[in-house]
């Protein structure tokens, strides 16, 4: 084909390279981005979008962003590389959890430094997603890490996000922890060098 | 049995369990649009081959599940996307013209799964993608997350 050198660039629909994209996890979605104009302009497909798959029902993992000086939120759903911003407003408050969306926790665990809590340690733990926060490599196991997913998805009935020592096997709460009936929606746990589940006591907004 | 016609001016026999995996000829059939030969303009022999032969191997996929054949389609599955980028464009389209809503998904999944820890350059260069990027707009995506684009996992191999 002649223009053959074209094919993944210009060739290939938008909705197509979208739904590639999709399926990348946060960092290849980063490298995907920089590739070409194409690309990084490629629109990405929300679950919505998409049928209904057998991992579905898993715990969905959710990053959050935290830009402290707006205070502003962005969710990134590393399974469909979606972001979804949210500005809490006036309800920010720095030290704790602030605020709640359709299930979701989000929480600001005592001591964490803020800035984007995406890590390069992604990785599966007990069935769902963990991540850690670190701004430069090699550190991140001393910072805090933070843990949110959403339960029942695509109706999520209940979300926590955790916070916790970002070191492997510990801090993560179990799925026994989950389930019991001290964890409810509008639990948040967490706060630095704790990581044990602890609730705080945070307040709590909605929108 | 389906009559398709490639726009080389092949013609494939189908079975119309097989065919009607596709949603586009499933409509035609049902609206009753479809005649003695289907044409596909924009599908070539080639790659109506590859497409006739995932068809033919999913016509039971229900079955499957029954039967713990499963493994075996599974298996098929990723013997078929073992495809050079170029043909498997080719079939992307030709599951995105004729609504072939599973094949999609695995020549998706497939070609994300090969990006995986590629690198920029790498991936450029396995997709024969120009980089039209600026270096400011390159930069920028960069700066938001360096720790992407470093590491031991980041593969520059083309393969």
């Amino acid at each position: 084909m002649e223009d053959s050198d074209k094919l993944w660039s210009d060739r290939i629909p938008p909705d197509i390279l979208g739904s590639i994209a999709s399926r990348l996890v946060v960092g290849e979605y980063f490298v995907f981005r920089v590739v070409c104009k194409q690309w990084r302009l490629a629109p990405l497909m929300p679950p919505s979008h998409r049928p209904r798959r057998l991992h579905d029902d898993l715990q969905l993992p959710y990053l959050m962003t935290l830009h402290e000086k707006t205070g502003i939120v962005e969710f990134f759903d590393p399974v469909y590389n979606v972001v979804t911003t949210h500005n809490p407003g006036s309800n920010l408050k720095t030290d704790s959890l602030f605020s709640m969306r359709n299930g979701c926790m989000v929480g600001k665990p005592k001591g964490f430094a803020g800035g984007i809590a995406v890590g390069e340690d992604l990785r599966l733990c007990r069935d769902c997603w963990t991540f850690s926060v670190g701004e430069k490599e090699g550190d991140w196991r001393k910072k805090d890490g933070a843990a949110a997913w959403r339960r029942g998805w695509p109706s999520p009935s209940i979300a926590a996000l955790f916070a916790g020592g970002g070191r492997e096997g510990r801090g993560w709460p179990s799925e026994q922890q989950l389930d019991s009936p001290g964890v409810k929606a509008g639990g948040v746990y967490g706060g630095e060098g704790r990581g044990d589940g602890e609730e705080c006591s945070p307040e709590i907004a909605t929108w | 049995m389906v009559k398709l016609k490639s726009n080389d001016d092949k013609e494939f026999e189908v079975e119309e369990a097989a065919v009607i995996q596709s949603e586009m000829i499933k409509n035609m059939i049902e609206d009753g649009c479809a005649t003695s030969v289907i044409p596909l303009p924009n599908i070539d022999s080639k790659t109506l081959i590859k497409v006739i032969e995932y068809l033919n191997k999913h016509i039971n996929m229900g079955k499957a599940a029954e039967t713990g054949e499963e493994d075996d389609l599974k298996e098929f599955d990723e013997q078929f996307v073992n495809m050079g980028w170029e043909e498997l464009f080719d079939v992307i389209m030709a599951a995105n013209y004729l609504n072939i809503h599973e094949l999609m998904e695995l020549c998706c999944q497939s070609a994300a799964d090969r990006l995986k820890n590629k690198s920029v350059r790498a991936v450029r260069e396995m997709l024969k993608i120009t980089n039209d990027l600026t270096e400011e707009e390159e930069q920028e995506i960069i700066n938001d997350a360096p720790w992407a684009f470093e590491g031991p996992e980041i593969d520059d191999t083309v393969n």
